[in-house]
């Protein structure tokens, strides 16, 4: 609060029309240390009051029945937390006087002080201080409620921002799930697009393979017919070159046959039902002379136990791993092939252990990709296919597969699957 | 005896003679070049109403993929005709897929084969279903039911 209005706030009104009477009380207060004016007459105290008054002090000369009904006026349209403090200087106050009536109807309306003349300035000073000390207690309470008010307006300014975000966050929530359902429907829409595009491509490589095996099929068979029954009439290189569009033929064909098979493997549902791994492995050996002395020696030497996989998918792996297992050996040699089992953490492992050639580390992460080869064809037949076939059916049943090996000293292969023992 | 081999394929079913001349039946082979012509020939449509000529199969040796109408409907047909329905067929085959052979065996198919590029394992095929079908399996005369009494 600047000086001005804190001086305003806290001077005495003087008004006392007849004498020096107004300005000796002046002097007498402003002895004292307190702020005082004077004014001409009670209207002009009451304009006055208006930019801030700490009390009025008037003699009741001043007081006549025009500047009351100012007075009370002025009195009336005071703020709740306003109560100008008057000190009424008097004569001969007491019932009956015509002064009594009026000083009363001022009482009802405000706090007056009346003081009996002579008076001694002690009691005119302590009256004052008084009347300013409640006065300043009033300016407080104002001051108080003000700080109210702003504390008010910007809790209601806090409160209506809080509003208009809630509701941009309701509308922003609105459009968040609006654009949800579209992009479901968008993901719905596209994933049924997809999937019939899909299904047009299978039924394409369905139709072009199962076309394509007809003159492989074809070629084969009539090559073989020309080296079984006119082998007198053939030479031998002419015999040679039969023999290649044979194996030509033949190897196109398991081309397209291990495709088939790797992108059945890739997109067919696998049931996975208890499997019975020692039986799966003995019928295969049993099935395959390729497996059976004297090709090779395939020796199971521990009871494999159940594993939770689907038979076809399980034996399709295993026959894989057998086939190469008996094929990569070195010339002359007879493959020797142990499976067994082992396992941790409720999984089962089925290793496959060879005598043959070897993997060097750096191809025995890349041997599993598809079409991938370490050996030319003249060496080892094959399509590049087979591990990728079991690699992609193992992980569909919830399995791992990998490799242990060094040139040279054989391999062992292993698959881990779920065990079915809690299945039992 | 007769075997009706459905096969739209020369070579396969040059292939298919050859294998059953080498496994030493007797029995007669008469082609029918599409799913429609099988039809024709089992009811004895146009050309084949001549029984004499064209005898009714104690065996069909019925292939999937063919033109006009596929292997698939000529089993349908079959089993949906009192006299035919159970006349042993086998599918020859060059799919190995799951639906196929499901498929094959839900519509009555008696017996899956799939087709072999290797001359001498073809052989030995035809050599078993012809031990098999035609000197062991036993079939009724007719499919026809006949009241006893």
């Amino acid at each position: 609060m600047d000086q001005q209005s804190c001086f305003k706030d806290n001077r005495i009104l003087i008004i006392a029309p007849s004498g020096h009477d107004a300005e000796n009380t002046a002097q007498v207060l402003r002895a004292e240390g307190i702020a005082a004016q004077v004014c001409g007459g009670l209207q002009q105290a009451c304009d006055e009051a208006g930019s801030g008054v700490g009390g009025f002090l008037f003699t009741h000369e001043s007081l006549t029945a025009r500047s009351l009904v100012h007075l009370l006026q002025l009195l009336e349209q005071q703020p709740p937390w306003s109560d100008i403090p008057i000190i009424l200087l008097a004569s001969g106050y007491e019932p009956g006087a015509p002064i009594f009536h009026s000083v009363k109807d001022l009482g009802n309306s405000s706090a007056v002080t009346v003081l009996d003349r002579p008076l001694r300035v002690v009691t005119l000073v302590s009256a004052v201080k008084a009347s300013l000390r409640a006065r300043r207690r009033q300016y407080q309470v104002r001051d108080l409620l003000r700080q109210r008010e702003s504390i008010l307006a910007e809790l209601s300014n806090r409160a209506a921002t809080l509003e208009a975000s809630q509701r941009e966050l309701v509308l922003a929530k609105e459009k968040i799930a609006v654009h949800a359902s579209e992009l479901e429907q968008t993901v719905t829409d596209r994933t049924a697009k997809l999937r019939e595009t899909i299904a047009q491509l299978e039924a394409f490589s369905y139709s072009i393979s199962h076309d394509m095996r007809g003159p492989l099929r074809a070629m084969q068979q009539y090559s073989q017919i020309l080296l079984d029954d006119y082998s007198t009439q053939v030479p031998s290189e002419a015999a040679d070159y039969l023999g290649r569009i044979f194996r030509g033929a033949r190897r196109l064909d398991r081309l397209i046959q291990d495709v088939l098979t790797y992108s059945r493997a890739a997109r067919v549902a696998i049931p996975l039902v208890c499997v019975d791994v020692d039986k799966l492995v003995r019928d295969i050996i049993q099935q395959y002379p390729a497996f059976q002395p004297p090709i090779a020696e395939v020796e199971i030497l521990l009871p494999l136990p159940r594993v939770l996989a689907n038979e076809a998918s399980l034996t399709q792996c295993i026959s894989n791993l057998l086939d190469n297992a008996v094929k990569f050996t070195k010339p002359n040699q007879t493959p020797k092939v142990k499976v067994y089992p082992g396992g941790v953490n409720g999984r089962v492992q089925i290793s496959i252990e060879d005598n043959g050639i070897g993997i060097a580390p750096e191809n025995q992460e890349r041997i599993f990709n598809i079409f991938e080869r370490v050996h030319h064809d003249r060496e080892y037949e094959g399509t590049g296919i087979g591990l990728s076939i079991v690699k992609k059916t193992v992980e569909r049943m919830g399995g791992e597969v990998g490799v242990q090996s060094c040139i040279g000293q054989g391999s062992i292969f292993w698959i881990k699957l779920p065990s079915a023992s809690e299945l039992l | 005896m007769t075997i009706l081999l459905v096969e739209d394929s020369a070579d396969d079913v040059f292939f298919m003679q050859r294998a059953l001349k080498l496994a030493g039946t007797t029995a007669s082979v008469q082609v029918a070049e599409d799913g429609q012509i099988a039809i024709d020939y089992l009811s004895g449509e146009g050309p084949f109403a001549n029984r004499a000529e064209f005898p009714l199969p104690i065996l069909i040796l019925l292939d999937l993929r063919m033109p006009r109408v596929p292997g698939f409907e000529v089993l349908k047909w079959l089993r949906n005709i009192e006299e035919f329905s159970c006349l042993p067929v086998i599918i020859l085959s060059s799919s190995r897929e799951e639906s196929d052979m499901k498929r094959a065996y839900a519509l009555g198919a008696n017996s899956f084969l799939v087709k072999t590029g290797d001359g001498k394992q073809l052989n030995d095929m035809v050599k078993t279903l012809v031990d098999y079908w035609l000197k062991f399996n036993q079939a009724p005369s007719s499919c026809v039911e006949t009241s006893m009494y």
